[in-house]
């Protein structure tokens, strides 16, 4: 055994190639990324991993191996889900063959997400199992355990992570890789894996049977543990806040009765009995307050007197991440006093110098009218609000139908925004159903060959895969006409001129128009030109280039400056009716 | 139990921060030392604040408590500000001297620098980015601050060279062994 000072997210990928996983299957989302990709490092040709084209995708494929008796599993952020969740909610009725595990990284705070959402809530929806690991070096063994466990009830086991885990470090043990001995190969039984209304109805029957048994296991699991305590109040506790208490604990030298439920379905006995004898009990978990309804449950059960201090009572924090402090505040109600009497401005995010998406916005601001609607999408290119060409983002790939519907009644123009890795993912259906249904709207797409937003991962249309080989690549233009587009332009970001001529050809034309923008993310690019410098002689501070909003054009002390990020892409070149924005003589 | 030591090391998206908490982490498991910690940087490479947790000698969480942490590197002064009250009564904070300035906003940077002195006793303010460009990059700004701040942390110098040796490739490592060893010549 070697220990490693790793990431959570490295972790669960040693986890997941020590329990032996034959497959893996992810769409890249943050903050999960890095499980996949750390997978394709410390594997070689004994592990099969693939970027699929979204969540569903995934989680059919690893379905599918799953059914031949081969370890597989499913990797995403918490709204990936969403997505998969079709397919998720049928799994545990057919039941499954080889250990089959779906890895999901919740955020709360939404550090980098569009909600807070909490996965063991779609744990219980879709009649599975869920494991919630309290520690880092936890969730690397548990998911060793839970491919055993997947195996021995033959139903998939979620395993939730959070930011701060997938984000956190840990010193951790490692081992050796266990190789699943035999495997069976897909065995034909369509009364349990073809779901017609007659075998769905008996097999939610047989689901039920084996959640109840199920439910008899999890008393045992050590993820669910007691530390005793004493007196008459004590602590349930989910998660991370299992190691948040454990040090308010310690700090505070108390010695209160602690619970560490880790299992969902939770061990209702167990928990039960760790109730009574109590008089207050205070519960903490990230995101919903789940394990709290348990409490509740269990207290009405086992006819307890018990004062439940947690979300449901207002007694602990219902949103976000918590931490020691906020464990302490629940006790004492106290707050330590983090002010600053200093303006310390927030650094927000903004688009690189060199970002394609700034040309791309800056070129249809120009082509539509002021009160044109943006409805965007997910992606580094929602950082477009602040330029004001992006106007909604709610999920991947609604872009497109938000705009279909917008369009439909309002007749300002509407141009919707999604990235090329995004349009693969949710965009198609979009794009055919606009076609389709006669809408009258434009579509850009921002094809920057890559997933930038998580960590430049490669796309069907990018003709490499996950291992970094090559591979098919999917004609985005084929496929837009294909789609039934008659109207469609591929114009080039950095080249403003051009771009704003072409698009204005199809501008009025009747129907879906398809702009596709294309043109390497500055980061995987091998672009290198020299940097600009604006010729103070020259410049008559008439501030057009600063609309283009390139981060490295300031204006400072009423002088307009480029600053040392500038990355030499020329789109402000173009854009300066005085010539007053010149290259530099060395390259970048 | 040996004493927890958390270091909190902080900056602006690109200055090397996780690079330089990791080689802390592995110095650590080098040495058997049991540590946690974490990185926040949401954003980081968009030009983000980016905040890194090491916690030696600690079987808790990922993140340090307010008001605990015994030592702060900051790569920026505004963001050593952003994060000093995470430092305990007395705690060490190095600071990088060398302003990163945000496009379209005030930085206050008389009053952070006096805010900062005020904190604590323990303050060593250093222009880094300037030795780190003699020194040939900065790129290096990460080893030559931990090789300054090495000596506060309880870790001996052997397992953060050999952190380094571990870590970085083999065409870097020369010059960010010299800029680790910078200040103990």
């Amino acid at each position: 055994m070697e220990k490693k000072y790793l990431l959570g997210n490295e972790a669960i990928a040693y986890g997941l190639y020590e329990g032996g996983v034959t497959a893996s299957f992810a769409y890249p989302g943050t903050p999960s990324s890095e499980i996949t990709e750390t997978l394709i490092e410390i594997s070689q040709e004994d592990i099969y991993v693939e970027w699929s084209i979204n969540e569903k995708v995934a989680f059919e494929n690893a379905y599918g191996v799953s059914l031949t008796g081969r370890r597989s599993c499913v990797i995403m952020k918490h709204v990936g889900l969403n997505v998969a969740s079709d397919s998720l909610l049928t799994s545990a009725y057919t039941g499954i063959a080889g250990g089959f595990l779906i890895i999901v990284a919740d955020d709360p705070y939404a550090h980098s997400s569009q909600n807070e959402q909490d996965s063991r809530r779609y744990a219980q929806f879709a009649k599975i199992v869920c494991f919630e690991p309290s520690t880092i070096q936890e969730a690397k063994d548990i998911i060793i355990f839970a491919f055993d466990f997947s195996e021995k009830y033959q139903i998939p086991v979620l395993i939730r992570s959070v930011t701060r885990l997938s984000h956190g470090k840990s010193d951790v043990l490692i081992g050796k890789r266990k190789e699943k001995k035999e495997v069976s190969d897909f065995i034909k039984n369509p009364s349990q894996f073809v779901m017609v209304p007659s075998n769905a109805r008996r097999a939610i029957i047989n689901l039920n049977k084996k959640l109840t048994v199920i439910k008899r296991n999890v008393e045992k699991l050590k993820i669910n543990k007691i530390q005793k305590g004493e007196g008459i109040t004590g602590i349930v506790a989910s998660g991370l806040s299992y190691v948040y208490v454990k040090e308010f604990l310690k700090l505070t030298g108390k010695s209160l009765p602690l619970i560490k439920i880790g299992s969902y379905p939770v061990p209702e006995k167990k928990l039960g009995k760790f109730l009574s004898g109590l008089k207050t009990v205070f519960v903490f978990e990230e995101g919903d307050p789940v394990t709290e309804e348990f409490v509740y449950i269990c207290s009405k059960k086992y006819n307890l007197e018990l004062k439940i201090k947690g979300k449901m009572s207002g007694d602990v924090k219902k949103e976000g991440e918590l931490s020691v402090e906020d464990i302490a505040y629940s006790f004492s109600r106290k707050k330590k006093t983090t002010y600053i009497n200093i303006n310390l401005p927030e650094r927000t995010p903004f688009l690189c110098p060199g970002c394609p998406h700034t040309g791309s916005f800056y070129i249809l601001k120009k082509v539509f009218e002021k009160e044109s609607i943006f409805p965007g999408d997910i992606g580094c290119y929602t950082l477009g609000i602040k330029l004001g060409t992006i106007d909604t983002c709610l999920c991947m790939g609604s872009g497109i139908s938000i705009g279909t519907g917008i369009s439909r009644f309002d007749k300002r123009y509407v141009i919707s925004i999604i990235g090329d890795s995004t349009f693969f993912h949710a965009g198609i259906p979009g794009l055919i159903n606009a076609v389709y249904n006669q809408s009258n709207q434009v579509i850009a797409i921002l094809d920057n060959r890559t997933t930038a937003m998580t960590g430049y991962q490669p796309h069907p249309g990018t003709g490499i895969n996950a291992k970094g080989n090559k591979t098919v690549e999917i004609d985005l233009k084929k496929l837009i006409e294909g789609c039934g587009v008659k109207n469609l332009v591929e114009v080039d970001p950095y080249s403003i001129k051009d771009s704003i001529e072409k698009i204005k050809q199809i501008k009025e034309k009747e129907g879906v128009k398809v702009i596709i923008f294309k043109r390497e993310c500055i980061h995987i690019s091998d672009f290198k030109k020299p940097a600009y410098f604006i010729d103070k002689d020259i410049c008559r501070k008439c501030k057009l280039c600063l609309e283009i909003g390139c981060p490295s054009i300031n204006l400072v002390n009423d002088s307009i400056e480029i600053n040392i990020f500038c990355s030499g892409c020329g789109m402000c070149e173009q854009i300066c009716p005085f010539s007053a924005i010149k290259k530099n003589e060395k390259e970048i | 139990m040996k004493k927890k030591f958390d270091i909190l090391i902080c900056g602006v998206g690109g200055q090397g921060i996780i690079l330089c908490s990791n080689l802390i982490g592995n110095a650590a498991v080098i040495e058997g030392v049991s540590v946690k910690g974490s990185e926040i940087h949401g954003m980081a490479q968009r030009g983000g604040s980016v905040e890194a947790h090491v916690r030696l000698n600690c079987n808790f969480g990922p993140k340090i408590l307010l008001k605990e942490a015994d030592l702060i590197i900051g790569f920026e002064p505004m963001e050593a500000c952003r994060t000093s009250y995470y430092l305990k009564k007395n705690g060490i904070m190095v600071v990088n001297n060398f302003p990163v300035f945000i496009p379209g906003k005030e930085y206050e940077y008389e009053k952070i620098i006096e805010f900062l002195k005020s904190k604590t006793p323990n303050i060593y303010i250093e222009n880094f980015t300037k030795i780190s460009e003699k020194l040939g990059s900065t790129k290096v700004i990460n080893t030559l601050m931990l090789g300054f701040a090495s000596k506060f942390i309880p870790l001996k110098k052997q397992s953060f060279i050999t952190a380094i040796e571990n870590f970085l490739p083999e065409k870097v490592l020369k010059i960010n062994i010299d800029a680790f060893n910078y200040f103990s010549s």
